[in-house]
């Protein structure tokens, strides 16, 4: 299946995040939101989006909520105990942002496969260092969270680590020394290996190949991020009221 | 390091004809750095592989597929590359993690990337041990009909176990001057049984079940009797030795099964490394301190008692002029030796060694399983796992084979 381009995936995603900051209405928000969420389940990311949100939002939200709504009783700007629901409002609005924003960032970045990540980033502008940090970057998370298997793998064979998450967090500063030394000595052994093998040329040369990008979609991304754009604003300017 | 240019040719030999040539002689006679030298200086366009696979791989991917699309630099193979892949069985692992595929898979995948380059030559550096016998004949059969023009130099500890014989050059007649000095003293037999000794319980598991996520059926339905002693565990690459290694020592919680010790039920998740101790294949992810000494004594407990194993430990395996040397710096043979002692240092009743004498020369490998004897005579378990008929032969221990997660044959009992 053809997929939106690079340059226009960009747009699209930064007319996107303009438009959830523009929106200070809660209501709409949590409407955009609804449709981000439409997309993120038509993509097939719900259940990584979810993750996040459990991971970061929920708690952010509580943050917020409880400072805004419980302790200062207030929006920022209003005298102190003047306005709780105002506060909550407010904390509504900051989650609901980040909420949106990331949902379309996820949308971007992770609806891609993973095959055609060089062709994006090239598609960016990307060249040279830039384009194998940027590649590195995106391989970096899952390299990491393999080492720190490993590392907990050997410590548990050898008795070092009782069973369960707590003991490993109560070890972590020890689990993290082996994963240091690892990540420093793997990036001196794997510059090595890039130098040798050639292997930003051929990276670049492997993303130069891909024709899978479908401008058609392209422009229906942009139009739609466009088409959110204008309501954020028109909501914004009172256009539209709720 | 210095070359005869008077010495054979090994590009001579393969320029005869041969398509893949040896570099033999034991661990710390050079061979590595002939090797290194010979891509780097003296012949462009030649690849290196050294042991430690996974590090041969770019670390800019994460799936097979794209590892070799990257090597290769587009995503449409050549026929030789994709014929290859499906020869030695890497098209059903090609969505796969490369860092969640065996070690055997890993070497396979690194050699292949390597020929994916489409360099002028290729210099193996005992990437190929291991593999089983099947995916090496493979392989070797792969080097010689569609290896690179230049061919094959190959450093391999089981080269007299090769399905194929090759020609092989002495590195004693490719390097002048005299043998550089190894880092560590050999392996003292004799001392073993003094510092260590326990009785150590049968085990029994029934129907075990385990995987990981995103392969959950790795062992099927898998039983077994273990009664102190030691066994020679084989299997083909990925048939779960290294995951039944896992559960046995608790490190992984089956999926279902159930494991007895000395006839009483016991879930071995709950302790890990208590009753089973496993030494991992690979010593990079499995040495943590900053020097040998740290590292023998991290699982060895406190006091008289653990002082004089790991003292002990260290003399056997002649690493009392390194204990201030930080692990990862030493040599892959030597790393291997600090990882093996540093697991014989955690004082349980049974161990479980994946390829204890990996990256190990003839001599070396025979001594460690002598080593390995002692061990079990002082009254622990003993399950080694490797890929060296010899090195089984050494060991002589009770015969167990793997395959797709079952024991396929208990091939005898001498015990």
């Amino acid at each position: 299946m053809r997929i939106v381009p690079p340059k226009q995936r960009l747009f699209a995603s930064a007319i996107g995040v303009l438009a959830a900051f523009i929106l200070e209405n809660w209501v709409a928000l949590a409407m955009a939101w609804g449709a981000v969420l439409l997309l993120l389940c038509i993509a097939g990311l719900l259940g990584r989006y979810l993750r996040f949100a459990v991971a970061v939002l929920v708690p952010l939200a509580v943050m917020l909520a409880l400072t805004w709504g419980l302790v200062t009783q207030a929006p920022p700007g209003a005298p102190l105990g003047s306005d709780r629901e105002g506060g909550i409002v407010f904390a509504a609005v900051v989650v609901l942002r980040v909420a949106v924003a990331a949902g379309i960032l996820q949308l971007c970045l992770l609806s891609l496969p993973s095959r055609l990540l060089p062709g994006m980033l090239r598609g960016w502008g990307l060249r040279g260092e830039y384009f194998v940090a940027a590649l590195g970057a995106y391989a970096v998370v899952p390299e990491i969270a393999l080492r720190m298997d490993q590392v907990v793998t050997a410590y548990r064979a050898r008795g070092l680590l009782p069973s369960g998450r707590w003991a490993a967090i109560c070890r972590l500063p020890r689990l993290l020394r082996p994963l240091f030394v690892w990540s420093i000595r793997a990036a001196v052994q794997r510059a090595d290996l890039w130098q040798q093998r050639a292997l930003l040329l051929r990276a670049e040369r492997l993303a130069a190949g891909t024709s899978e990008w479908s401008t058609a979609r392209g422009i229906l991304a942009i139009s739609a991020a466009l088409l959110f754009l204008v309501s954020a604003i028109a909501v914004r300017c009172k256009v539209f009221t709720w | 390091m210095p070359l005869d240019t008077s010495a054979p040719d090994p590009s001579a030999i393969l320029r005869e004809g041969h398509p893949l040539v040896a570099v033999d002689g034991p661990n710390f006679s050079g061979r590595t750095e002939f090797l290194k030298t010979f891509c780097a200086r003296l012949r462009e366009g030649h690849i290196y592989v050294g042991p430690e696979v996974y590090n041969a791989l770019s670390g800019l991917t994460s799936t097979v597929r794209q590892e070799i699309e990257l090597h290769y630099g587009d995503p449409l193979l050549p026929l030789h590359i994709s014929g290859a892949v499906r020869e030695l069985g890497l098209d059903s692992l090609l969505d796969q993690h490369p860092g969640t595929i065996s070690g055997g898979e890993q070497a396979c995948l690194s050699v292949l990337c390597g020929l994916a380059l489409l360099p002028k030559g290729i210099a193996i550096d005992c990437g190929l041990e291991q593999l089983d016998q099947v995916r090496l004949s493979q392989m070797l059969d792969l080097l010689g009909r569609n290896g690179p023009p230049d061919g094959a130099l190959v450093v391999d500890n089981r080269l007299h176990e090769w399905p194929i014989p090759v020609p092989a050059v002495p590195i004693s007649a490719l390097r002048r001057g005299p043998l550089p000095r190894p880092p560590a003293k050999p392996i003292e037999l004799g001392s073993l049984g003094s510092i260590m000794g326990c009785m150590a319980p049968s085990i029994r598991i029934d129907n075990l079940c385990a995987g990981y996520r995103r392969r959950p059926n790795i062992l099927r339905q898998l039983s077994l009797s273990l009664k102190p002693g030691i066994y020679s565990l084989s299997g083909p690459n990925g048939a779960g030795k290294s995951t039944l290694a896992k559960v046995l020592s608790g490190v992984l919680r089956p999926t279902a099964g159930a494991a007895s010790i000395n006839g009483k039920v016991a879930k071995l998740w709950r302790e890990p490394g208590r009753l089973v101790v496993f030494g991992l294949q690979n010593p990079d992810v499995s040495l943590f301190e900053i020097t040998v000494l740290d590292e023998l004594r991290a699982g060895a407990g406190t006091g008289p008692a653990a002082e004089r194993r790991v003292a002990g430990l260290a003399r056997a395996f002649g690493l009392t002029e390194i204990l201030t040397a930080n692990p990862l710096s030493l040599p892959f043979p030597i790393r291997k030796r600090v990882s093996l002692a540093a697991t014989l240092a955690c004082p349980a009743p049974w161990y479980f060694l994946d390829e204890p004498a990996l990256g190990a020369d003839r001599e070396t490998t025979a001594t460690l399983a002598e080593l390995i004897k002692e061990v079990a005579a002082a009254g622990h378990g003993v399950i080694a796992v490797s890929h060296s008929h010899f090195f089984h032969a050494s060991l002589a221990g009770i015969p167990l084979r793997m395959h797709e997660g079952r024991i396929q044959e208990e091939l005898g009992c001498r015990q």
